[in-house]
């Protein structure tokens, strides 16, 4: 039995606000982040995960006291991502209560810091997070600085790079998607799947049921959903629903 | 008198999650690992994410290993969860060969269906137990799942010893162990809804009705 496709809610944080922008960009404020952390919990959702949406950009992680609230009353996985840089930054994400770090920025440059943390907290707990843009039919550039700078990396070279390096999972972005409500890019979920042999997780670009619907041919692990779930345009039981379709 | 539920801390392990989901249900959960704290517990919780042979190797340092074994002869109740499951059994075959606290006979393997699979085991995913008038699984039904994160899953020698079992493709294996009144959980109870919150309620019942 295969097992079910989990759905995560994913929140963007600044200023401890959640925020949503479009490919990345032009961030707008959508509420509290426990709260909606909260509500998510009861509602069903699988997982979730808090995306300090600027702290690779200025260096910095401030999203603490916001997981240690959260693990006080949420009682599912928690992923943190966002400027975590350090095992000493792994290290106080997990002890404020975080299940699993997701690494970016710190990877691209310097791809031995998965493997490092992976050896010190298990590969469970490292999360290889990966922004891609496509630059022409199956060729999609990995980008990092949360979707600014174009790495030296192409996709499939870096999926392979990070599985040897022992992280657990992949969370995949498409920047060209992110925020647009048009669905996930088949193309590059197709071209992933193939690739990964260790769960995969695509993120963003979800506006309708039907693009959960479309992905169900395709072997996948879960999905994360900010937009969707931030403005109430979906359900989480209904996106679960059209998760199991096969 | 035996008071609270001792955590244990050892360095490893999602430790605040597991404090948050005890205290839901019990005042006194403390986390520790000194003599006294043993003395003066009645029930233990080992926690534990990652490597076997790490895991081990931070429980030896301060002689925890003897602790616990010592803990279990006293009949006092014990989960171990996640890693702190597997540490339970004799031995573990991730990395090579490693010796555990062997308070459950039966080997430590990697979770290999014979279907295409990817590793780790990152799923929610029903039990099934056989035992249908277990304390643990009070309130338990067949439908509810449990987050479970893992690439090597523990194997009681003693099918009698296996209390629950989860499905992943093809394979079927132990994912809640039981001998006397020692407990270890594979997935996460802690991190598994409401659903798990039962199976941590259950468990201070369990500490409660003993003591």
């Amino acid at each position: 039995m295969n097992p079910a496709r989990r759905l995560i809610a994913r929140i963007d944080v600044k200023n401890n606000f959640v925020i949503k922008g479009i490919h990345l960009e032009g961030l707008r404020k959508v509420g509290d982040p426990n709260e909606l952390a909260k509500k998510y919990y009861e509602n069903g959702v699988d997982e979730i995960v808090f995306m300090d949406a600027v702290a690779a950009y200025y260096d910095r992680n401030s999203l603490s006291e916001i997981i240690s609230q959260a693990t006080d009353n949420i009682f599912i996985p928690i992923m943190v991502g966002g400027g975590i840089r350090s095992v000493s930054d792994i290290t106080s994400a997990l002890n404020s209560g975080a299940d699993k770090v997701a690494i970016n920025t710190a990877a691209i440059r310097n791809p031995t810091f998965l493997k490092e943390g992976s050896e010190v907290f298990g590969s469970q707990c490292i999360v290889s997070s990966i922004d891609v843009k496509k630059e022409g039919p199956n060729s999609w550039r990995v980008y990092f600085d949360n979707g600014r700078e174009p790495s030296r990396f192409m996709l499939e070279e870096w999926i392979e790079l990070v599985q040897e390096m022992g992280s657990g999972e992949i969370v995949l972005t498409s920047i060209d998607r992110e925020g647009t409500k048009k669905g996930f890019d088949q193309d590059l979920a197709r071209f992933s799947s193939k690739r990964s042999s260790i769960p995969l997780i695509f993120c963003g670009g979800i506006g309708k049921l039907s693009h959960v619907i479309e992905m169900s041919g395709i072997e996948y692990d879960a999905l994360a959903v900010a937009s969707v779930l931030h403005y109430e345009n979906l359900n989480i039981q209904e996106i679960k629903e059209a998760l199991d379709k096969k | 008198m035996r008071k609270h539920i001792l955590v244990l801390d050892y360095g490893i392990g999602n430790i605040k999650s597991i404090m948050a989901a005890f205290k839901k249900f019990e005042n006194n959960v403390l986390l520790g690992s000194a003599n006294k704290d043993f003395a003066n517990a009645k029930a233990l919780i080992i926690p534990g994410v990652g490597a076997f042979r790490h895991g081990m190797e931070k429980l030896k340092v301060n002689k925890l290993d003897t602790r616990i074994r010592e803990f279990a002869q006293e009949n006092r109740p014990i989960m171990g969860i996640c890693l702190g499951m597997q540490m339970l059994f004799s031995s573990s075959q991730e990395f090579g060969e490693s010796a555990g606290l062997n308070l459950i006979e039966g080997d430590v393997i990697r979770l290999s269906p014979k279907q295409k699979h990817k590793l780790p085991n990152i799923s929610w995913s029903e039990i099934s137990s056989s035992y249908i008038s277990e304390p643990l699984l009070e309130g338990i039904n067949q439908s509810d799942k449990f987050y479970h994160i893992h690439s090597f899953y523990a194997e009681p020698k003693s099918r009698e010893h296996i209390l629950a079992k989860t499905k992943f493709f093809d394979k079927s294996y132990c994912s809640i162990a039981k001998k006397g009144n020692i407990f270890g959980c594979q997935f996460h109870p802690e991190k598994s809804g409401e659903q798990g919150l039962k199976i941590v309620k259950n468990f201070v019942n369990i500490s409660n009705t003993h003591e």
